[in-house]
């Protein structure tokens, strides 16, 4: 394949993934939405908005302290644990948010055992469907992210520049707040990035907490007000305001770099904490592990051990190998494309390609019931257009999983292939290996590590993934995540906690590989 | 090599979540339900015994699956669609996404005003949306009617979930078409200012939350409450007897009841076997489990209501409001709610 | 005689910067021509273009008889064209093995015994099986010229191959390249910054500034026919004073020069070898007086004042010749490493 060629495949992988945001968009700004805007924009909207922002800001907070301070210290100290918080500080990625809101609206609602003895006791609870009890359930379960690529970004960090720092006569905590810290942010702000978006898009969780967001909004002007306009016109607004986030980012970054200059890097020295510091970074990483992941587990466990044998019970096998053949097929074909939109933008850094990119990749900010209709009715198009019936296959669902979740494979690569350097792109190039060749021989290898985890990644975002799912699937492709909705729709949550642990179960093996893959490339 | 194997993974994969190719001899009935129920399986098992046509299902919510039913449109392989709501039984019909059925069976069985006349749809069946009441705070004799749960004597003790939530929008519609909007956002003003809370949660919750104090007074589905009334769980027994059942309107047009319907989809590939089954899902067999499995109230009167709910069983039930009334105010309803400030 | 390699009129620009105008050049086959000049002059972009690793704007590039990039339609590939590319950090691929390396671009049929033969040339047999970390800085060098070499390309480039090394072995290495370079009788194209190293290794000198060559030709031509102010004062060692034309003849502290510019100011380049010290009472000597010595790898640089006023003139003595400041010695200035521009 020539560069021209891979620019035109990137291309057609940005026009296909995009295609359902483009349907909305299309949407948004034509068609009649029979005054709907006005009434939504004169009562609704403003909490709308208010909501989103609030909850975007609150959970990145909350995931900033979690991840950035677990993440520090797993990468640059030594204290009891620490080799186990690696792995264990990533378990709440297997916890989808949606299960995260049922399980602690059962411990903590009104009523709840949990709830009634902290009466008893005096203590009285905020309540637990709120903004705040959103913003600190989402932070407990959305900070992986951010531990993730902040905990790369600590390790890569060489001695020299903390040296430097020390040696200038900085204390070491405003070294670390001068120079670790900001050297970070760019592992930081990635993480971040994908917790905002994440955040603007959920939907489960924010529904069941009670909270208005913009993604309920698009959820209820589409359905219960009947307004695929109405709901696209949100989504633009929702759209818009991902973009300026990240262009922000972009703008406040401005000319400074982050990478090193000196070729050859002295790795940092751990840092040997003893005595009640060391316990206390031991609390400090269990805490995010207990309340994300231990917590919920157990409270699912409890419910599901109360229900006893559960209906249905002999479907969670076959669910499960839909569950997983979805999660895995999808994985291994977003990571593919994903693969050849790096590469192309790599082949031939034009805007053009670049601009593709981006588009191909932002979907992730989108509420998964958006990419759904868009998806649905992109499809209505084409099976009008060519006669043919795609909507009736898995193929609607891949696509919707393509638009969803391609970004996290992007970033995940690209930041990958930035550390292989362009000249063994030339090097390759000028003893006669073709494009394709550079992509086999050269990259695929260096970047095993940042394949699997993109792969992972994306394995366990499509096996959690519930509203395009519910909305797009065609017959016989019930998740374990659909099953798991319906009885909690039918507020048998006790029926749902099986189900819902096996999710969970499911998750697991994906993040202790992510975990040691992670381990393999910065160690 | 690596990508050849990448494909072929891919394909291995996508493939055996495949369902296996129906032969042809066997028909395959595809259903789209928006009813959520622990029994809907064994319905749709029944159906399979009885006539050896098995069901293949999608659930969703109304409304998603109204949304793909559009999209798809003449290629849907939808047979049969089921809801949970009338209002989205009238918004199916208006769309034009059933086809006329007859069957002497469904018009014998199905009384007339639970059907469409031309058979576009049949109920299967109906539920009441009643008042739960804290039975310690709250004296059966005070309560009356949902009007009156907008006076000012109930501030912050009402509790109800969102007006997101379907079975409030067609309770608000049947109030828009006994009232007219503009009363009837007087009263949904009334009714938010009266909140105990902010809504939340689902039917159960809210009773749950009567019992836990947080407001005395709920508005749920009456198989909400019936459901507790059938619990073993302790905590599911001390609520109940915490919390009573009433059904409001029963001096004027009666509680308000919503209908769970199913219709033949207009370009359904199996037309017969699609009025088969709405035809067995009207059968005693299948109203035994829509009374004993679900507690609904049965649409036909061979079958009795679950004696759990048999004190109620002789309330009155508003049976003059049309399907198609709900339909039509949903929109107006919303918006409404919206102004209100019901979030 | 055909080219190796020609090169018309090529013109690149990065952004709004032109980093090359109208460039051209041509190589012989077998022969090792250096490009030269200071960084930022757009030799390594030459480089690159001709490597197909960037676009020409403008101008053809010819190797062999084929004609890879006329500014326009035509762009063969990188992976297509005859030639090999020897990068500053060597770009060895990590993951593979030197044997690999070396074997990258080499097809199936022929590639354990071009390595083997290829490992023999660069004398690095044994290391086949290592890994590219595992040599050091000299041995990746050659590992980095063996890949390149391997697939016979008509053209070898070489980007700065010497800077990443340390210099102590950098002379041996350039020995050992130029050596390699030979046996192969590859026409290669080398890029540097470096004069010595450009001398050492290269038949025939290019010196670029502003993306665009100011002279070519062989060492003596450069050295002692510069054609600019820029390529005379280039290769270091040189003094610059101001004087004035007049008449055919500038004057200066050690008696006047011939000169060919027309009236007017000019800037004398003088390389530290055109003064010496002469016997005392020589007829044409000077008189100047020591202000500063100072021993520069073992050549002992002398700074000296002329009774004339004007800045210092810089000369170099034996270094075992004892020198104190305020000395006075007898120097005679030779015109031929003289060069006199009209001043800029």
């Amino acid at each position: 394949m020539t560069e021209r060629s891979w620019s035109m495949s990137a291309w057609a992988i940005a026009g296909i993934v995009a295609l359902p945001l483009i349907t909305v968009a299309v949407l948004g700004v034509s068609g009649d939405d029979d005054g709907l805007w006005t009434h939504l924009a004169s009562t609704v909207l403003g909490t709308y908005a208010r909501n989103s922002v609030l909850l975007a800001l609150g959970v990145g907070i909350g995931t900033s302290v979690l991840g950035i301070s677990t993440a520090w210290l797993v990468a640059t100290c030594t204290f009891p644990g620490r080799r186990l918080f690696a792995l264990a500080l990533l378990l709440p990625m297997a916890m989808p948010t949606y299960l995260m809101a049922y399980a602690y609206t059962d411990l903590l609602q009104p009523g709840a055992p949990l709830h009634t003895a902290l009466r008893e006791l005096g203590v009285t609870l905020p309540p637990i469907r709120s903004l705040g009890g959103a913003i600190v359930t989402l932070s407990f379960v959305l900070y992986p992210y951010v531990f993730l690529l902040a905990r790369a970004a600590f390790a890569e960090q060489s001695a020299e520049a903390i040296e430097a720092s020390r040696t200038l006569g900085v204390s070491p905590f405003a070294t670390w707040r001068r120079v670790a810290l900001p050297l970070a942010r760019p592992g930081i702000v990635a993480g971040l990035a994908l917790v905002m978006m994440e955040t603007l898009a959920e939907y489960g969780a924010v529904e069941h907490f009670a909270v208005d967001t913009f993604t309920t909004g698009i959820y209820r002007a589409w359905t219960a007000l009947g307004s695929p306009h109405a709901a696209a016109q949100l989504a633009c607004v929702l759209l818009a305001v991902v973009l300026a986030l990240l262009v922000g980012e972009r703008l406040g970054r401005g000319r400074a770099r982050y990478s090193a200059s000196a070729r050859r890097r002295r790795p940092l020295e751990r840092w040997q904490l003893t005595g009640a510091r060391a316990w206390g970074a031991t609390l400090a990483c269990s805490a995010p592990v207990v309340f994300g992941f231990l917590v919920p587990t157990i409270a699912l466990a409890r419910l599901a051990w109360q229900a006893g044998v559960p209906r249905r019970g002999d479907e969670l096998p076959r669910l499960a190998g839909t569950t997983i053949g979805l999660a895995l097929g999808s994985a291994l074909l977003i990571v593919a494309l994903g693969m050849v939109v790096v590469f192309a933008r790599r082949l031939r850094p034009t805007r053009a390609i670049a601009v593709a990119a981006r588009l191909a990749g932002s979907g992730y900010a989108v509420p998964g019931s958006v990419i759904a209709v868009g998806t649905l009715i992109a499809i209505g198009w084409i099976d009008d257009a060519l006669g043919t019936f795609v909507g009736g296959t898995a193929l609607v669902l891949v696509l919707a999983y393509c638009a969803r979740f391609l970004t996290v494979a992007l970033e995940a690569l690209d930041a990958g292939l930035t550390k292989v350097g362009i000249r063994l792109d030339d090097a390759a190039r000028t003893l006669g290996a073709g494009p394709g060749r550079v992509l086999r021989d050269v990259h695929a290898p260096l970047l095993r590590g940042s394949l699997a985890t993109a792969a992972l990644l994306v394995f366990v975002d499509v096996m959690k993934e519930l509203p395009a799912t519910l909305i797009v699937r065609p017959f016989g492709f019930d998740t374990l995540a659909v099953h798991v909705h319906t009885y909690a729709s039918d507020e048998r949550l006790a029926q749902a906690a099986l189900p819902a642990l096996l999710i969970v179960a499911i998750g697991l093996a994906p993040v202790a590989l992510l975990s040691r893959a992670v381990d393999r490339s910065t160690s | 090599m690596q990508t050849r194997l990448a494909v072929l993974a891919l394909a291995l994969t996508l493939g055996s979540c495949q369902q296996d190719a129906t032969p042809d001899e066997t028909i395959t009935l595809n259903v789209y339900s928006a009813r959520h129920y622990d029994v809907d399986q064994q319905l749709y098992d029944g159906f399979e015994e009885a006539t050896g046509i098995s069901v293949a299902l999608i659930e969703g919510k109304d409304d998603a699956l109204l949304a793909r039913l559009e999209s798809e449109g003449e290629r849907s392989p939808c047979d049969v669609f089921i809801t949970v709501d009338a209002a989205r039984l009238w918004l199916a019909e208006d769309a034009g996404h059933f086809q006329p059925t007859s069957s002497a069976a469904l018009e014998e069985r199905v009384p007339a005003h639970l059907r469409h006349p031309d058979g576009l749809w049949f109920g299967l069946s109906t539920r009441a949306r009643c008042i739960a009441y804290s039975k310690e705070r709250v004296d059966e004799s005070e309560l009356s009617s949902y009007e009156d749960l907008a006076d000012p004597r109930w501030r912050e003790r009402v509790l109800i979930r969102s007006s997101s939530n379907v079975y409030n929008q067609s309770l608000v519609g049947s109030l828009i078409e006994a009232h007219g909007v503009d009363a009837t956002e007087a009263w949904a003003r009334g009714l938010v200012a009266n909140f105990a809370r902010a809504p939340q949660g689902g039917d159960t919750d809210q009773i749950r939350a009567i019992a836990a104090g947080e407001g005395d007074v709920a508005v749920v589905n009456s198989y909400y409450y019936a459901r507790l009334l059938k619990s073993d769980k302790p905590e599911d027994k001390a609520v109940v007897a915490a919390v009573g059942l009433f059904f409001p309107n029963q001096a004027d047009r009666g509680a308000h009841v919503n209908v769970s319907g199913a219709g033949v989809a207009t370009h359904a590939p199996h037309p017969d076997a699609a009025r088969q089954f709405i035809e067995y899902l009207t059968s005693d067999e299948a109203q035994k489990l829509f009374a004993q499995g679900n507690n609904e109230f049965p649409v036909v009167d061979t079958v009795a209501t679950d004696p759990v709910l048999a004190p109620w069983a002789d309330a009155k039930r508003d049976t003059t409001t049309n399907v198609a009334a709900f339909g039509k105010q949903t929109r107006a309803a919303l918006e409404l709610m919206d102004r209100a400030g019901w979030r | 005689m055909s080219h190796a390699l020609r090169v018309r009129g090529i013109s690149h620009a990065y952004g709004l910067t032109d980093s090359l105008r109208g460039v051209d050049l041509d190589v012989a086959p077998g022969e090792l021509v250096s490009l030269l000049g200071p960084s930022g002059c757009g030799k390594s972009t030459l480089l690159r273009v001709i490597a197909g690793l960037e676009r020409a704007a403008t101008g053809t590039i010819t190797i062999g008889d084929a004609l890879v990039d006329d500014g326009a339609g035509v762009h063969v590939p990188p992976e297509r064209r005859p030639v090999g590319l020897v990068f500053q950090d060597f770009a060895l691929f990590p993951h593979l093995t030197v044997a690999d390396n070396v074997g990258f671009g080499l097809p199936r049929a022929t590639r354990a015994a071009r390595t083997h033969e290829m490992l023999e040339l660069v004398a690095l047999s044994d290391a086949g099986g290592r890994l590219p970390h595992e040599l050091s800085g000299g041995e990746q060098q050659r590992v980095a010229l063996a890949r390149a070499l391997a697939p016979e390309p008509r053209v070898l480039l070489l980007d700065e191959p010497f800077s990443g090394l340390d210099a102590s072995g950098r002379h041996r290495v350039r020995e050992e390249t130029r050596a390699i370079l030979r046996a192969s009788g590859t026409a290669s194209v080398l890029v540097t910054h470096d004069g010595d190293e450009a001398m050492q290794l290269c038949d025939r000198l290019v010196l670029m500034q502003a993306g665009a060559p100011v002279q070519e030709g062989t060492p003596d031509e450069i050295c002692f026919a510069p054609a600019t102010h820029f390529v005379a004062r280039f290769f270091g060692d040189t003094d610059c004073h101001v004087a004035e034309a007049r008449a055919g003849r500038v004057v200066t502290p050690f008696g006047s020069l011939a000169t060919e510019l027309r009236d007017g100011p000019v800037d004398l380049v003088v390389r530290h070898r055109a003064l010496a010290i002469s016997p005392a009472n020589a007829h044409d000597a000077t008189a100047v007086t020591v202000a500063r010595t100072r021993l520069v790898g073992c050549q002992r640089v002398v700074s000296v004042i002329t009774e004339t006023p004007g800045a210092p003139w810089t000369l170099l003595a034996d270094p075992l010749l004892p020198l104190a400041r305020d000395q006075r010695l007898q120097v005679v200035l030779r015109p031929e490493l003289v060069h006199i521009f009209a001043a800029s």
